[in-house]
């Protein structure tokens, strides 16, 4: 019976099967529903974030899901802008993703922030010189043209769309959708950006300063190219778990290769700049403060220089060579473990300038502190993912994401 | 339907406008921003008009004017008091926080007796009644503690204890009972003073002067002023510590033994040509030092290299107004002996009643016939009372009272102090706290918070003028307590003994009479200076010439030393509520202490930083966490005392752990002199 | 963002060679402010402590070692890192006198300033604050009491800036010209060896506005570029040079 709010032409689980991995979900939103009740009844107190590291999990967290939710404003970007249109296949995957992590990652600054009720001063009284501002901005302005753009799929789901109000707004909003293409990309550039500029701009943190250009220092650069040249490969590896778990084919693998090779070519460009960057910074700006190199890392206490090499080598300079080489390509398993190390690579990057920038001592007589998330920040964060888990659990059961899983599975 | 392109746009924007529109958003944004500044949780601020009143503080040893700022009436944020000689305007870290003490979670909020293991509340008259008849009952088989040095209230209880027949009247151990038994040995008579102000040379032979000697406040103004004309400051003790930190040199010396220091500092100066062959008591004084002290002896015992000793010595002679100040670390624990060593070299060096040097002050004056002169009162040994009852030696009293002390956590020899304390039949507490003696107590009858009732103080140990302080009451009784020195004359007219006072007020209006003061000036908090200072007749030490006890290394066991830190409390108070902050994270960590030693000592011991050690005495143990601080001598540990708290509230209880429990108490020879100032102990892991 | 130049600069100088690290600065300021009683002090992590002291060692071994205490108030920054950054202009340096202020009503708890202060100078309410029963009669009425999820930090006792131009307006003075006992926070007035100075910068009549020019006078990290209005003073080299990074064999920097 539930056949008939399916896609049409597709297989899906059975009803009791999906209540169970519905279920299993709900662990996860229930355990850290318990910990948001916590931390709205009692304060931040109950995670392990302290006076040294006011941000820590929770906004390394936002950084990553916003860095690679970039893939939804980049693909539509792509194919509405510059027209690839190959990319239609995956641009309903990669507005859900990035409706998903931005959506996550506002729910985690709600709880993040010591005022929820005052979250709006940013609009009431904007200070328009924080970078922090902007993203406040454009991040909730972003999330409302993801929320636009996700709209018509729901109105696309075949019992809906029987509805002819609904049938002719999701038409009107695919009439629209390049426009929102278009704001979406020029707020998430700034965004992006200005989440870099956001540490950047911090000149008592040394790990993190930049110089820059005009009031951007490069940071807000390097993380706008290091968003973009995640996103893509980080929706192409959504398509893929969802194949997975699923054990359906939902996305052409040309479809992923070229999103693959999008993500290769960019992030050689981000990393080339990256590792620019990073000498700038040993050899031009830590001198400046005072401060060497060896300075900014203590393994001693969990911030040591290999937290560095990984993020430029092993999960930069390497993904990035591996994405652009088609012989790699050619190799499913290397093209998706690229990936993965690319994901893992701007995520240690947000990590790194999140937390480890807080750890270093600046005052030559204070000291090195480690900071470790509590059950309160792992559990919230759980249920951003489940969260996501949820929503795309819906979507894919419901509405026609993937235009190519009724061709594809019909061939095999 | 039609819907078309028009139809969409009208939708979205008319439904974007319209909801900007309606007065709802805004005015459920505008309540919200309102609630979130007025949580009902968060106390409101009360308004009113501001006053200043005069308090006296004497919750560390010393007893100093403060200024109370008032809010319509309710004390709020303690100050110095420019205008009294031991603040000019300056305050200890207790003192800061006295205000909020009023209101601590371990006030005894109304009189109390023990009911099996619990309290049960009973009311003043009941109380007083009780205690009257147990007061009748023993006769002259009673006993008293105080820890109020200054104050006229010890005198009503000495008075008291001494109407009923008995001599059992203590003080807590402090500096000034080994300085009168020091001054008396040689002589004197009267309560010694230093004359800070005016010296340009102060050699602190283990005094922690900014840190807990003495007059605290004033001894830190004495020096900012000292340091604008270029006085010079060496402090001598086994570790660095605030004092340590500003002064011109730390000179390191084994804990213990800052009066062999003196001994030694002393033969060099008679070596160079010091001191008078016809000075009485010279020729002896001389020849036991030359002979008992030779340098390297001397060296060797403290640590100190024999070139320094000499330099020391020079800087000494060569000083216009130098000055000696010899003390146990932690400001309590030495014997007389010690205290003979350090006067005898300020003799030498002819400070006695001299510009910068020391003073002899007169004693507080007995208003109450039958109290104790303040003279006996220090020279009787509170240590070795308790521990002779512990061992059986002596029998316990039958009604025992404590009033402003903590004798059963702040004593060395603990264990037994806490033993006799138990055995007494009757035991009765004055504090206004929960503190470690009421819990044990039979019967608490708890006295007004310092603000609360009128108190007085009569030249706390250290100051350089005879100097009488007497301080309004700023408050009424926040909870149903009563003023000490009020009850106690009460209950002894009932129980039949008659101090020729009715009221505390009398006995203090008595006292100001005496010293010629006017009481009506004073209550405002203007003290009384006295400007006369007995003439003495001192000889140098010369019997009974002995050896001064030193500590014996043993190549195993580190020495103790002991430190004081007003912020974590005194021997009167726990770390109160406005306290825990100002303890730094090297100091404490969660709710461990830390205890100190250099780099070379844990290596030795194969200890590192934070690892969690046990301290193992003769007497305890002790648990804390280790830090390594290069600033305290080879071979010894510093550990702070005032943590360890088993009652009071959750500022204190449960943190760090009481190192009175590692320290012994020995009876030195001839003077009956409890000394305590250090210990040997075993650090290892725990 | 361009820096204000003020005609009225507050500024505070410490004299290490004067602090003994008490912890009456502290106390009093807690006091004077409205902080409330912490039982759980000893994770210096989560404490609140607008007026914190550290110890400075010259990092020698025993027997050459030194040490020296270092009370850190907010350094009232000239080119402040935290204000810069908030996003909702609840901490501003524009006003007379050159304070940075800190709005509680305004802020939403982000901590974006705190990540921004390389002094640690600013405090998250982590939890509601609490005070024993009845202790909440003691509070001042100088200061509002903070709820959780806002930051503070110290404020030279703004209060009592404000009360002393009011005084001076009613004695019909000049509230840009105070006298020097006129305004002083806490710390200052009641510090038992007079280790802190407090006074107007560009007042040649006040102490202070002398003593930075000392040779002995210094700041914290001034290399980063914050300008702090605070200064320390000590005449021992070790401890000016503890006032901010130096590479090796780097010789310059203020003082040292």
């Amino acid at each position: 019976m539930s056949s008939a709010y399916w896609p049409e032409g597709v297989e899906r689980c059975s009803a009791g099967k999906f209540l169970v991995w519905l279920a299993a979900i709900s662990v996860f939103l229930a355990w850290g529903g318990y910990a948001a009740f916590q931390i709205f009844s009692n304060g931040i107190g109950v995670t392990g974030l302290d006076n040294y590291f006011g941000f820590g999990l929770w906004i390394t967290f936002d950084l990553a899901v916003i860095a690679l939710g970039a893939g939804a404003f980049f693909s539509g970007f792509l194919r509405y802008i510059i027209r690839i249109d190959e990319l239609k296949n995956v641009i309903n995957l990669a507005v859900i993703v990035g409706f998903l992590c931005y959506s996550g990652a506002m729910l985690i600054l709600v709880l993040d922030i010591g005022q929820p009720l005052r979250a709006w001063f940013g609009y009431w009284h904007p200070n328009v010189h924080s970078m922090l501002t902007e993203v406040i901005f454009c991040i909730t302005c972003y999330c409302t043209v993801l929320i636009i753009e996700y709209v018509p799929l729901i109105l696309e789901n075949r019992k809906i769309n029987q509805n002819k109000f609904c049938h002719h707004l999701a038409h009107n909003f695919h009439v629209y959708m390049p426009l929102f293409a278009g704001i979406g990309t020029f707020l998430s550039f700034f965004h992006q950006g200005s989440l870099g500029g956001m540490y950047g701009v911090l000149f008592g943190r040394p790990l993190v300063y930049r110089e820059g250009f005009f009031i951007w220092p490069w940071t807000f650069f390097l993380f706008i190219s290091s968003a973009i040249a995640c996103g893509p490969a980080f929706t192409m590896l959504c398509g893929t778990l969802m194949e997975v778990i699923t054990g359906r084919k939902l996305i052409s693998y040309k479809t992923k290769a070229l999103l693959a090779k999008i993500s290769g070519l960019l992030l050689c460009f981000y990393i080339f700049f990256k590792i620019l960057d990073t000498y700038a910074w040993a050899a031009g700006i830590l001198p400046g403060m005072g401060l060497t190199f060896d300075e900014m890392f203590s393994s001693e206490h969990g911030y040591g220089k290999g937290l560095l090499w990984a993020e430029l080598f092993w999960f930069g300079l390497l993904p990035a060579i591996m994405l652009v080489l088609p012989q790699v390509r050619k190799i499913p398993a290397l093209m998706y473990l690229a990936a993965i190390m690319a994901a893992i690579g701007v995520t240690i990057n947000r990590f790194v300038f999140t937390v480890q920038g807080l750890a270093i001592p600046v005052m030559p007589f204070d000291r090195w502190t480690t900071y470790y998330p509590n059950w309160a920040e792992w559990s919230t964060s759980l249920m951003i993912v489940a969260y996501g888990f949820l929503v795309m659990s819906l979507s894919y059961r419901y509405l026609p994401i993937f235009p190519q899983e009724v061709e594809l599975n019909k061939q095999a | 339907m039609g819907f078309d392109r028009r139809s969409f746009i009208s939708l979205v924007v008319g439904g974007a406008v319209g909801t900007t529109l309606t007065p709802v958003i805004w005015k459920t944004l505008d309540d919200v921003s309102i609630w979130s500044q007025n949580w009902s949780w968060i106390p409101r601020l009360k308004y009113g008009e501001e006053g200043k009143r005069f308090a006296l503080c004497k919750l560390g040893a010393d007893a100093y004017g403060i200024k109370i700022k008032t809010i319509a009436g309710n004390p709020v944020v303690a100050e110095g008091d420019p205008d009294h000689p031991l603040s000019l305007g300056g305050i200890c870290p207790l003192g800061a926080a006295s205000v909020q003490l009023l209101y601590s979670p371990s006030r005894v909020r109304n009189p109390k007796v023990k009911d099996g293991n619990t309290f049960k509340d009973i009311s003043w008259e009941e109380a007083e009644s009780l205690l009257a008849e147990k007061i009748k009952a023993a006769g002259s088989d009673i006993a008293m503690v105080s820890g109020d040095e200054t104050g006229s209230v010890t005198d009503i209880l000495t008075g008291l204890v001494g109407q009923a027949g008995s001599k059992n009247a203590f003080l807590m151990p402090s500096e000034s009972g080994p300085a009168a038994q020091a001054l008396a040995l040689l002589g004197g008579d009267g309560q010694i003073g230093y004359d800070l102000e005016n010296s340009d040379y102060i050699l602190m032979l283990g005094a922690d002067v900014l840190g807990s000697w003495g007059n605290v406040t004033r001894n830190g103004k004495a020096f900012a002023a000292g340091r604008k004309k270029d006085a010079q400051y060496v402090y001598v003790g086994p570790a660095q510590n605030g004092t340590a930190a500003v002064a011109d040199k730390w000179v390191p010396c084994a804990p213990g033994t800052e009066a062999v220091l003196a001994m030694g500092l002393a033969g060099v100066i008679i070596a160079d040509g010091g001191g008078r062959p016809f000075w009485s008591g010279f020729s002896q004084f001389s020849q036991f030092v030359s002979s008992t002290y030779p340098l390297e002896k001397v060296a060797q015992i403290t640590g100190v290299p024999a070139e320094t000793i000499k330099e020391l010595a020079q800087t000494l002679g060569k000083a216009k107004h130098p000055l000696v100040l010899t003390a146990a670390g932690a400001s309590q624990g030495l014997g007389a002996f010690e205290a003979v060593a350090g006067m005898c070299l300020n003799m030498l060096l002819e400070r006695i009643n001299e510009t910068g040097g020391v003073r002899v002050l007169p004693w507080n004056p007995r208003v109450i016939d039958a109290a104790m002169e303040h003279k006996n009162l220090l020279a009787n040994d509170l240590v070795a009372y308790l521990s002779a009852i512990a061992d059986g030696s002596a029998s316990a009293p039958a009604v025992f009272m404590i009033y402003g002390a903590n004798p059963a956590h702040s004593l060395p020899n603990l264990a037994k102090v806490q033993a006799a304390l138990e055995k007494a039949d009757f035991l009765v507490s004055f504090s206004s706290f929960m503190d470690e003696t009421a819990a044990l107590a039979d019967l608490i009858m708890p006295d007004s918070y310092g603000f609360e009732r009128l108190d007085d103080s009569y030249s706390p140990y250290g100051s350089a003028q005879p100097l009488y302080t007497v301080a309004a009451p700023i408050i009424k009784p926040v909870y149903d307590t009563k003023p000490a020195g009020d009850v106690l004359l009460s209950v002894a007219s009932a129980a039949g003994l008659d101090l020729g006072f009715d009221s505390f007020e009398d006995v203090v209006q008595a006292k100001a009479e005496a010293l010629g003061a006017d009481y009506d000036d004073m209550v405002d908090g203007t003290a009384w200076v006295g400007t006369e200072f007995p003439v003495q007749d001192l000889e140098l030490w010369s019997t009974p010439l002995r050896e001064i006890e030193a500590p014996v290394a043993d190549g195993k066991s580190l020495a103790l030393a002991p430190v004081v830190r007003l912020k974590i409390g005194s021997s009167k108070l726990a770390t109160p509520p406005f306290g825990t902050n100002a303890i730094r994270y090297d100091e404490m960590s969660g709710r461990e202490m830390y205890v100190l030693v250099n780099g070379v000592t844990a290596k030795n011991l194969g200890l590192q930083q934070d690892d969690a050690v046990k301290l193992t005495s003769a007497s305890g143990e002790c648990q804390a966490r280790l830090r390594i601080f290069e600033g305290v001598m080879d071979n010894t540990v510093v550990a702070p005392l005032g943590f360890g708290h088993t009652a009071w509230d959750d500022f204190s209880r449960g943190k760090g752990d009481n190192v009175f429990k590692l320290l012994p108490a020995s009876t030195e020879d001839q003077t009956g002199v409890s000394r305590f100032a250090t210990v040997q102990v075993v650090l290892g892991k725990a | 963002m361009q820096a204000i130049e003020f005609k009225v600069k507050w500024g505070m100088l410490v004299n290490l060679d004067k602090c003994t690290g008490c912890g009456a600065c502290t106390v009093a300021c807690r006091a004077e402010n409205n902080l409330s009683p912490e039982v759980e002090a000893g994770n210096k992590l989560r404490t609140n402590d607008w007026m914190n002291i550290y110890e400075l060692s010259n990092g020698e071994p025993f027997p050459h070692h030194e040490v020296a205490y270092l009370p850190r108030p907010c350094m009232q920054c000239g080119k402040p890192s935290c204000s810069t950054v908030c996003p909702v202009v609840a901490t501003t340096k524009d006003e007379e006198g050159g304070i940075v202020s800190q709005v509680y009503p305004r802020c939403i708890g982000c901590r974006y300033c705190m990540a921004a202060c390389p002094y640690h100078a600013r405090y998250f309410n982590w939890f509601d604050p609490v005070w024993p029963e009845g202790m909440e009669k003691t509070l001042t009425p100088y200061v509002s009491a903070r709820p959780r999820g806002v930051v503070e930090k110290c404020t030279f006792c703004h209060h009592r800036f404000m009360a002393a131009k009011e005084r001076a307006r009613m004695n019909d003075e000049d509230p840009t010209q105070l006298a020097e006992d006129a305004y002083i926070p806490a710390c200052a007035e009641i510090c038992p060896t007079g280790a802190i100075t407090f006074g107007d910068l560009h007042n040649p009549d006040h102490e202070i506005s002398k003593l930075v020019a000392s040779p002995n006078a210094f700041r914290l990290l001034v290399k980063l570029g914050t300008d702090p209005q605070v200064y320390y003073y000590s005449e021992r080299e070790w401890v000016r040079k503890l006032g901010d990074n130096y590479l090796k064999n780097d010789k310059g920097g203020e003082n040292v």
